[in-house]
């Protein structure tokens, strides 16, 4: 294999992982650019996510394209009831407050869906998974190439939602600056509501793709999370545009790294792009949306 | 006494500072300082009123953890700024001392406070970069400081073993006492005697600290840093300050750990255990002087309570961090706090 | 008595009562023969963990039905202590600690996990009790402690089988080797090294991955580009399926080699058709030369509705080992005479189980046999056997 060859199946690869980093990341920048608030459940959002749809396609029999929407429709009422049992109430608190309690969100439901479902990985077959592709040189299968075009597709279709509907604007309007557009008529609660239904979607939906390609267990969140909040703070914390660039980015430069590196320190790769950003750039590389104050 | 706009940004806590006021209560009140004394007449008699040496290891486990939950209550509950990747620190000293020991045979009495020292130097290292983040930022940065800490624990075999970590790491040297022997640490009796004395000196230490001057400057970063500035405040002394002092005594924490349980790995440093860590000092209560202590007994002993519902456990934790942040704000402590105040009314409401 | 005062004497009251309160006051008195098993029944590992205990609980319920142990002419039941360590070596320490001050056990029998035992062996080590390993592989956990035993082989002999036989007997000339990144991966990578030096055998990278990694594409692909004819993969269960079931999807045909983790249902389950033609280790398969084991094959889901696996069967046999070793000392204590006894019982034992022969030597590291098997039809095939000495 020559070496554009294998540069190219890294990049194809890194792509894949990529993808689902910049669905992760959308919806936790959503979510703190609007709020102000971080949900350390969101790794917990896109794993719930993936059990759902093994339910619902595995157990239950369901088409996989159909599981998939379930699977999100379930993790978006997941969202709302993490709005209004949690984020509400400590709305306008010291931040410590959000951060703990969704930890203990976080540590709750990883461990309920360890009790639940077993540690044992769980499988979520599906007809075309594993079937072999060949673009060119290069050979991936149907399923990853599913997960680029799908989140490509989902992500365009929100931001071009949040850039020309009312309601996008709305949205956008809420993270320049929440009281004035509570001021203009948004309504912050519904916006709230909105906002988590759609990052706890987005978080299934990376969890339903990725699942035929690899397992489905309880601590997937932890480490998918890590990285998420990586991404959202290379892009810029509130930044849509950045949240999905970066994902992309960090996982083709993941992908090369640990092939052309070396594999074993592959995370750390991921922690000290971190703590480079944050000493160097903390807004990321494309800086924060407008906030009013500090 | 001239106005100290300082104090002004010093929220009081009434509800949870009853102990706080145990020193000036004992200066005052004798009664106050024989119930101390029966205090430490109680903590000194423990190793021969419970006789059943597993109950003592537990005893001295929570020991190690009032310790480490106190010292992140300097971090978190006063200063406000959280750690999430608190383990580091502690595991730092942990290997220091354990490695220093074991390959070097360095007598553990000066591993003790250089285990401290070399977490200080990495608390300076994580904290330097830190200075200037803020919660969510401060939050998963010191996270990611936490997990490379351990990924180097883990891939840097020469040095620490890698995973199978390093076993075998002696008690403390025996010290020989002219006339009436040598005193050992290994049976767990005597290791309760040292924790009793490491701990209680560094808890008093801690509460020093909060009650100087640059203790109230910890507290007026945590409400609110601008105005800190402001007042005159040197926020990034007090920062450092804060980190290093903290980042010492989990540093003491995790050397005691070490020669107590003999062994450490990476495992030490994981993620669970720095959101135990932090667990202890919020449930138990942010922000007063004996919330961690209570914490820290209630998660030492939780896995043992619940080897019943083994592994229905980490769920209990869970569920307890979310109700206690979305209820008892003030964590147990508080909640103590306010029970007694409100039976306090209630008795004096009945009184004619 | 203000609100105060009382605060300070209840945290001072609560340090000395409340553990009392918990678990009750004094020891119990020992009127059985008590044996501790320590392994990971919750957290990641759980599944092994439990095949253990009921392995070894199966054969207790054995002994007991037939009476129990013969100590000088009396039968005395066994009374078992199963305790969880969840997988952590902390844990473990804990576990062991309430086995032998606590519940007052004569042998512990664990761990599973190498970092679990290594941790563990301290605890019984202090305390002078006899320990049996069943599945814990990395060779220090004999070397250097006489008070341990291991009834099954350990990592060098495994790996170093596997790897001559991949390297002579398999005629495949070049490898790749894709390990996990801790002690099991590298020092099996080591081993193969050495073997393939040796042989004259070429290996063309070694690549690595972390437990809990999901995604190997980077890795797979780095191999795939170099071509090697075999791949000899280190790595448990959940990683391994994953591994072979990605490298298939991506086209590629390399022979894969494994160890003794991958003799295991849950592999071929998860694995599915990429399992195919994998040749790896495997220290208990039902064996028709040997009747124990089809019978043990029978009895395991009988008794525990779980599959008899290598896991249940090394700790089913680990407690016949220590039936034999406490009647034959003719004592079950946790005294230093009784201890003696047993250990020299262990070294003089040469016992007939469901794993075939099991001998110590003079570390207390046992000399079994084990196969080498094929995935054939979704299922393990022997193709080859092992045993101590080379044959």
């Amino acid at each position: 294999m020559s070496l554009e060859t294998l540069l190219g199946q890294q990049i194809l690869n890194g792509l894949v992982m990529g993808a689902i980093y910049a669905c992760m990341a959308l919806g936790l920048t959503l979510i703190y650019g609007i709020l102000d608030q971080v949900n350390f459940a969101h790794g917990e959002m896109y794993m719930l996510g993936a059990y759902a749809v093994l339910v619902f396609s595995s157990w239950l029999h369901f088409p996989y394209p159909l599981a998939i929407l379930l699977g999100m429709v379930a993790i978006a009422i997941l969202g709302l009831l993490f709005e209004h049992g949690i984020f509400r109430p400590l709305r306008g608190t010291p931040e410590l407050n959000t951060i703990i309690a969704s930890l203990g969100a976080s540590i709750f439901l990883w461990n309920l869906a360890l009790v639940v479902f077993g540690p044992i990985p769980q499988e979520l077959k599906t007809s075309i998974a594993f079937q072999s592709v060949q673009i060119g040189p290069l050979s991936t299968s149907v399923q990853r190439l599913l997960v680029i075009f799908v989140s490509v597709g989902i992500i365009g279709i929100l931001y071009l939602v949040i850039m020309r509907t009312r309601i996008g604007k709305a949205m956008r309007a809420a993270s320049q600056d929440r009281d004035i557009a509570q001021l203009m008529g948004v309504d912050i609660g519904r916006i709230a509501e909105l906002t988590f239904m759609v990052g706890g979607a987005l978080a299934a939906l990376a969890g339903g793709l990725i699942a035929p390609i690899f397992l489905v267990y309880p601590s997937m969140g932890l480490m998918a999370a890590q990285k998420a909040f990586v991404v959202v703070i290379l892009g810029g914390m509130g930044n849509v545009l950045g949240a999905i660039t970066a994902g992309f980015f960090l996982g083709v430069v993941e992908s090369i790294a640990a092939g052309f590196v070396s594999s074993q320190l592959r995370d750390l790769f991921a922690f000290a792009i971190l703590v480079l950003v944050l000493w160097i750039r903390p807004e990321g590389f494309f800086g924060r949306t407008a906030k009013k104050g500090g | 006494m001239p106005h100290d706009p300082r104090a002004q940004l010093v929220e009081e806590r009434p509800k949870a500072a009853f102990l706080g006021d145990l020193g000036a209560l004992v200066r005052r009140l004798p009664r106050a300082r024989l119930t101390l004394a029966l205090g430490l007449l109680a903590l000194i008699a423990v190793p021969w009123v419970v006789r059943d040496p597993y109950l003592l290891h537990m005893i001295n486990m929570a020991l190690i953890f009032i310790l480490v939950a106190s010292s992140l209550n300097l971090l978190v509950g006063y200063a406000g700024r959280l750690n999430l990747g608190y383990a580091a620190f502690y595991g730092v000293g942990a290997y220091t001392s354990a490695l220093l020991t074991l390959k070097l045979g360095w007598p553990f009495w000066v591993t003790l406070p250089l285990g401290g020292l070399v977490s200080l130097a990495v608390g300076l290292v994580i904290g330097v970069p830190c200075l200037r983040l803020k919660g969510p930022y401060l939050a998963i940065a010191t996270l990611s400081f936490g997990e490379i800490t351990r990924i180097i624990a883990h891939n840097w075999d020469a040095v620490t073993n890698g995973p199978l970590g390093v076993r075998g790491i002696p008690a403390p040297n025996p010290i020989p006492i002219p006339g009436l022997g040598t005193i050992t640490f290994v049976s767990k009796t005597n290791y309760y005697y040292l924790l009793l004395v490491v701990v209680l000196l560094c808890l008093w230490g801690i509460r020093r600290l909060i009650q100087s001057q640059l203790g109230r400057s910890f507290q007026a970063l945590r409400e609110d840093d601008i105005l800190a500035e402001h007042v005159g405040i040197n926020t990034v002394w007090a920062k450092l300050v804060n980190y290093a002092v903290s980042a010492f005594f989990a540093g003491i924490a995790g050397v005691l750990y070490a020669h107590y349980i003999r062994y450490v790995s990476p495992e030490t440093l994981s993620l669970g255990e720095s959101f135990t860590m932090v667990a202890m000092v919020v449930v138990g209560g942010m922000g007063t002087f004996t919330g961690p202590i209570v914490g820290a007994i209630l998660f030492t002993w939780l896995p043992e309570i619940l080897r019943v519902a083994a592994s229905y456990r980490m769920v209990i934790y869970g569920a307890i961090m979310m109700l206690s942040i979305l209820f008892m704000r003030s964590g147990l402590v508080g909640a103590y706090a306010t029970l007694m105040e409100r039976w306090q009314h209630w008795r004096e409401g009945r009184t004619p | 008595m203000n609100a105060r005062r009382r605060s300070v004497l209840v945290l001072a009251l609560l340090v000395v009562l409340v553990p009392l309160v918990l678990t009750g006051c004094g020891p119990k008195a020992p009127a059985s023969v008590r044996l501790g098993i320590v392994g990971p029944f919750t957290g990641s590992v759980a599944y092994y963990g439990n095949l253990m205990k009921q392995g070894g609980l199966l054969a207790v319920d054995e002994i007991n039905k037939a009476g129990g142990v013969n100590l000088g002419g009396k039968k005395v039941p066994i009374e078992a202590f199963p305790v969880d360590d969840a997988g952590k070596p902390a844990e473990s320490v804990a576990a062991v600690e309430k086995l032998i001050t606590q519940d007052k056990v004569v042998i512990v029998i664990g761990a599973y996990l190498s970092s679990c035992t290594l941790a563990n062996l301290e605890v019984t080590g202090r305390y002078n009790i006899t320990q049996i390993v069943p599945i814990a592989v990395a060779d220090a956990i004999t070397t250097g402690h006489p008070w341990v035993f291991r009834n099954c082989p350990n990592q060098s002999m495994q790996t170093g089988q596997m790897a001559v036989w991949a390297v002579e007997k398999s005629g495949l000339k070049s490898f790749a080797l894709f390990l996990q990144n801790d002690d099991y991966g590298r020092g099996g990578g080591e081993v193969f090294r050495k073997a393939a030096e040796k042989a004259g055998v070429q290996i063309v990278t070694t690549e690595y991955f972390n437990l809990g990694d999901t995604d190997f594409s980077t890795q797979l692909t780095k191999i795939k580009s170099l071509n090697p004819e075999g791949i000899f993969l280190v790595a448990l269960v959940t990683e391994g399926s994953q591994i072979v079931k990605q490298a298939r999807s991506m086209g590629m045909t390399q022979q894969f080699f494994g160890l003794g983790g991958f003799a295991s249902q849950k592999f071929l389950e998860l694995a599915g058709d990429a399992a195919e033609g994998m040749i790896h280790v495997s220290y208990w398969e039902p064996d028709p030369n040997n009747p124990k084991s089809l019978e043990f094959a029978k009895a395991m889901p009988a008794f525990s509705g779980m599959e008899a696996e290598m896991f249940s069967a090394a700790t089913y046999d680990a407690v016949y080992i220590a039936k034999e070793a406490l009647e034959k000392a003719g004592c079950a204590s946790q005294e230093a005479e009784c201890q003696e006894k047993i250990r020299k019982a262990l070294h003089a034992m040469d016992y007939m189980g469901v794993q075939g022969r099991t001998y110590f030597d003079e570390e207390g590291q046992g000399q079994l046999c084990f196969y080498i098997v094929r995935v054939q039809g979704g299922k393990r095939t022997i193709i080859d056997k092992a045993c101590p000495g080379g044959s």
